[in-house]
């Protein structure tokens, strides 16, 4: 699928070490990618934005991830609202795609896409995004221009293998989701959402909520939607009015929602399972492996998130790199299922 | 336990997607969207038994489409189960049946795996049936308020037809008033010839047509020719009224420019030997010849309804030393037309009414009283001036008032 992959601490560096090609870029958060609009025509290039880009062992804000498309792989770029114009060959093996992870039609886009995959063929992809949430922020662009509510879809026909695992266990539950209207949980078994989870989590912690900012509460106890005889998804709600819950992601009216509890060793080891469960599903060789970790992870281990990445890579052969984003929202589906919009998951394919 | 509780919670999230349409597609779609999503169902695919088509109607199709041909349409008499698994290689197919209508999921598993699926289905399953046919007798009765909504339109339909006929009705109405306005126009004109052909006859059988001197057969030949010229210009006045009257309602119809003058003489030349054999004197008093830019033979209507109206009233009354005075002036901006008689004038008590139409005192002479109504409409309607009627000390006082253009 890629020839090469390189990382660059900066945009400049790219002038002088491309060769003529296509690209697909992961630009971190903080780089300066201006310099890109002067490369020579002969790079062609679709390009990302992601809170941080991941190398090797090393996470970090500044810095751009160079993979370069073999001749065989399509890259296009999208509206997520119409993807007609996508039209993926019948022998596409691997579909990655990296969306606007603002975009209100991601769940919709998932579905259209998810139908339009010939039979076979394995998806992943990671939800575009920043830090900071900047109105005048673009998250995708190419040579020509920067896109919003688009996604980048690269598809080859090579086959890849599959790791999905998050680590969160129950502490709470089962609830019902009584009232939903898109990303908004209004109510929980009847009541205000926000007053049931408080009550819950002050119940299970001792967490001030009057002293703690609500985002790091939500990361350290997510949601979890059940399903049957598989693995919940896990959704965070990111913001309150102090009645509902908002949610990174739609989520149907009566679904069964626990509450989760992410501990550090756990989520660790979810990794290196993700690692190895992308090994069992994988039938060639490969020569990179692709990590698509959700940001709220990082964010929770903080210093301990090295020993994640440490866990993943013992899986691997030491000469195989390793790179990837931490993402807004991540994508996988090994055709065991309809794709699902996960958060707070690490899906790892080996390419 | 753990397994027991996922189950129950699975039915009660697919239970609660059940019904929350009353559009079946929507209905279906949603139904299968959380099933699919909660099962990890690969596809899933709703086919509704269409009777009048005697088979199935795809409805619905979620996952991927690579996968539909897999899906095959369902026989009309395949197994009477309502639940059923079949395996085809690594394709396991959950049929689920409800009101004649099929429901089609894919999974990746095997049939064991799906049993635990089965027993959730069939605890809703009377409720699906039961909100499907739901949707369906809501659909029926759309249907049927569609087709009260198509019999109204039909009705209001025919309604408008009716107002045509109406209207046609009043068209019809109009022409006969038409039709008796030139029965009216040509009374004058059709008894002026018979009176024409009647002095000839009389000359023939009281023999004064003397051809016998060369003198005689002159003065014969001059009076049978000058007797040919009335009837001919006569003849022209029919067929001018049919033309006038053809053209009358022709919005298109262009004007003319002529003074007030030339259409009172045009008038005359019908009217005035008529007028002069009852022994009326008419009296022409211009004192403008300024042109105008009107509707020339519907203006000399009006003058010869309103002269016609004065030999009636003459007549009637036995009027000795009948007269009627025409007078033409300007006024400011209006160019005046009076016609004035000295047969005593009109009733004050009917004096608002004469110019509505069928409004006549003439019962004897079986007048239309439409004259004035047409003239009025022709005058202010038409040429955008204006007539009244009034009384001077010794008859009746018509006044016509039209604009220079
Ligand atoms: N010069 C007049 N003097 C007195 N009465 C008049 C005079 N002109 C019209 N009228 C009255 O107005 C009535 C309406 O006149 P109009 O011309 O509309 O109908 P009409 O003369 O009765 O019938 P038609 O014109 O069809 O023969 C007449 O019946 C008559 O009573
Ligand atoms: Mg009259």
């Amino acid at each position: 699928m890629f020839e090469q992959i390189s990382f660059f601490e900066s945009a400049e560096k790219l002038h002088t070490s491309l060769t003529k090609g296509r690209y697909l870029l992961f630009v971190a958060d903080k780089t300066d990618i201006a310099p890109l609009a002067t490369l020579p025509d002969d790079i062609t290039f679709v390009g990302a934005v992601f809170p941080r880009v991941i190398y090797r062992h090393h996470t970090y804000d500044t810095g751009i991830i160079v993979a370069k498309m073999s001749d065989s792989t399509l890259s296009c770029i999208v509206p997520m609202d119409n993807t007609t114009q996508l039209k993926l060959p019948e022998e596409t093996n691997a579909v990655l795609t990296f969306f606007d992870g603002y975009s209100i039609h991601t769940d919709r886009f998932l579905e259209v896409l998810y139908a339009q995959l010939p039979e076979q063929a394995r998806i992943l992809g990671a939800g575009a995004g920043k830090m900071t949430l900047d109105p005048a922020s673009y998250l995708l662009f190419d040579n020509t221009q920067r896109y919003t509510n688009y996604a980048i879809v690269v598809a080859s026909k090579q086959s890849v293998g599959l790791g999905i695992k998050h680590g969160w266990t129950t502490v709470m539950g089962p609830f019902i989701a009584t009232h939903c209207s898109g990303h908004t949980l209004e109510k929980i078994n009847f009541q205000d959402a926000y007053s049931v989870y408080r009550s819950i989590v002050e119940k299970i912690s001792d967490i001030a909520f009057d002293q703690t900012p609500f985002f790091t509460i939500a990361q350290r106890f997510p949601l979890g939607i059940v399903r049957y005889n598989k693995d919940f998804i896990i959704r965070e709600p990111f913001s309150t009015n102090g009645q509902s819950l908002t949610l990174n992601a739609q989520i149907d009216a009566n679904s069964v929602i626990s509450i989760l509890e992410g501990k550090a060793d756990a989520i660790i080891e979810a990794a290196r399972e993700a690692a190895v469960a992308s090994l069992h599903v994988k039938t060639q060789a490969h020569s990179n492996v692709l990590l698509i970790d959700c940001i709220s992870r990082y964010l929770l281990l903080k210093e301990r998130y090295g020993e994640e990445l440490e866990a993943i890579t013992s899986v691997y052969d030491n000469a195989i790199p390793l790179w990837g984003v931490l993402s807004l929202g991540e994508i996988a589906n090994a055709n065991q299922e309809g794709i699902e919009f996960y958060n707070n998951t690490c899906v790892i394919g080996t390419l | 336990m753990q397994y027991l509780n996922e189950q129950l919670l699975l039915t009660f999230e697919c239970v609660s997607s059940i019904g929350t349409s009353l559009n079946l597609e929507t209905m279906v779609e949603r139904f299968l969207r959380v099933f699919t999503r909660k099962t990890g169902a690969l596809a899933s695919l709703y086919w509704q038994y269409v009777s009048e088509e005697k088979g199935y109607v795809e409805r619905c199709f979620l996952g991927k489409q690579a996968l539909k041909p897999l899906f095959k349409r369902p026989d009309v008499q395949s197994s009477n189960d309502q639940i059923s698994v079949q395996t085809e290689g690594k394709n396991t197919f959950l049929y689920v049946t409800i009101d004649r209508d099929s429901m089609v999921f894919l999974f990746y598993s095997d049939k064991k795996d799906l049993e635990l699926l089965c027993s959730i289905v069939s605890s809703f399953h009377s409720k699906l049936e039961n909100a499907v046919r739901a949707c369906k007798n809501h659909h029926d009765l759309l249907e049927i308020n569609q087709n009260l909504e198509r019999r109204i339109e039909e009705e209001v339909a025919k309604n408008r037809e009716k107002d045509k006929h109406i209207l046609q009705q009043s068209r019809l109405a109009q022409m006969g008033e038409m039709i008796s306005m030139i029965a009216h126009q040509w009374r004058q004109p059709l008894g002026s010839i018979s009176a024409v052909a009647a002095s000839i006859r009389l000359k023939v059988s009281l023999n004064r047509l003397d051809t016998s001197s060369e003198e005689a057969q002159e003065q014969s030949k001059a009076f049978l020719l000058d007797s040919m010229g009335k009837i001919e210009s006569y003849v022209q006045f029919l067929t001018h009224t049919i033309d006038d009257f053809r053209n009358f309602f022709k919005p298109d119809k262009q004007k003319e420019r002529v003074s007030l003058a030339q259409l009172v003489n045009r008038t005359l030349d019908i009217i005035g030997k008529a007028l002069e054999i009852n022994t009326i004197a008419i009296k022409v008093d211009v004192q403008s010849t300024r042109e105008i830019l009107t509707y020339a033979s519907e203006v000399t209507q009006v003058i010869l309804n309103v002269l016609k109206n004065a030999e009636d009233v003459i007549k009637e009354r036995h009027i000795k030393y009948p007269h009627i005075f025409i007078h033409i002036e300007e006024q400011e901006e209006w160019h005046v037309l009076s016609i004035e008689d000295n047969a005593g004038g009109i009733p004050p008590h009917i004096l608002p009414y004469i110019f509505e139409p069928y409004f006549s005192t003439k019962s004897e002479k079986n007048g239309s009283g439409l004259g004035l109504y047409m003239s009025k409409t022709i005058i202010e309607e038409h040429c955008g001036g204006m007539i009244y009627a009034e009384n001077t000390p010794i008859g009746a006082r018509f006044i016509i008032k039209l604009k220079e253009e």
